[in-house]
């Protein structure tokens, strides 16, 4: 909120605000909580994979490709020590000669989503551009999830109360 | 006036499906292709990873 916001807030009797400088579009893109009408609808973050294999740059396809693949997946996120993302191998990727590096291998800085994006508009962009996974990131750039396109489509049809 | 951004190339042969600017590949797929492609700009707004700017001119 606005720092003008705040301190009318404290006037009101509220005793713990706080000025957050960075703006709200930053606090969600945390995956902090949110209040109001739309905190309850379904969003990337929300419903992105958190248990996405990862691996580093200097990691041979080969090793990689064999470790992914015996726990069912067919992605894994490319990412540094401070786990921000800095590429991504779909499974075409994952095919190619297994003696390279990763760093050869992979799609060097992919697109990347925030968690607050809502999950109908991710499902709608994926299933348009046939795209079959998306990171999601914090705007720092560290991994949040990969989202999977069945899965953002299962989450964007209405459910059953 | 559009803001400058990487992705946009006046000698790329691929066009936003929104705004028309040219750019080099979707910001969406990352594909040089794609049929649905949108730039970096059109798609943060799309999906409301950031407003709309507004009128270069002001009002």
């Amino acid at each position: 909120m606005s720092p003008r916001a705040a301190w009318r807030l404290e006037s009101l009797g509220f005793g713990d605000v706080y000025d957050y400088v960075a703006g709200k579009l930053d606090w969600m893109a945390a995956g902090l909580p949110t209040e109001g009408t739309n905190a309850e609808r379904p969003r990337a973050g929300g419903v992105a994979r958190k248990d996405v294999p990862i691996c580093g740059v200097k990691e041979r396809l080969g090793a990689v490709r064999d470790r992914v693949r015996e726990l069912g997946w067919d992605a894994v996120v490319v990412v540094n020590d401070e786990r921000v993302v800095l590429g991504l191998l779909r499974s075409k990727e994952l095919d190619a000669d297994p003696d390279l590096l990763i760093e050869q291998a992979m799609r060097p800085g992919p697109s990347t989503f925030r968690p607050f994006v809502f999950i109908e508009e991710m499902a709608r962009f994926l299933v348009e551009h046939r795209l079959e996974s998306s990171p999601v990131t914090t705007s720092d750039g560290r991994l949040v999830g990969l989202l999977l396109q069945e899965d953002a489509v299962h989450e964007s049809l209405p459910h059953e109360p | 006036m559009n803001r400058f951004l990487m992705s946009h190339d006046v000698s790329a042969a691929l066009h936003c499906s929104r705004c028309g600017t040219r750019i080099t590949e979707c910001a969406f797929c990352d594909e040089s292709d794609c049929r649905e492609a949108i730039c970096y700009g059109c798609l943060n707004v799309a999906l409301g990873q950031e407003m709309q700017q507004p009128h270069a001119h002001g009002g």
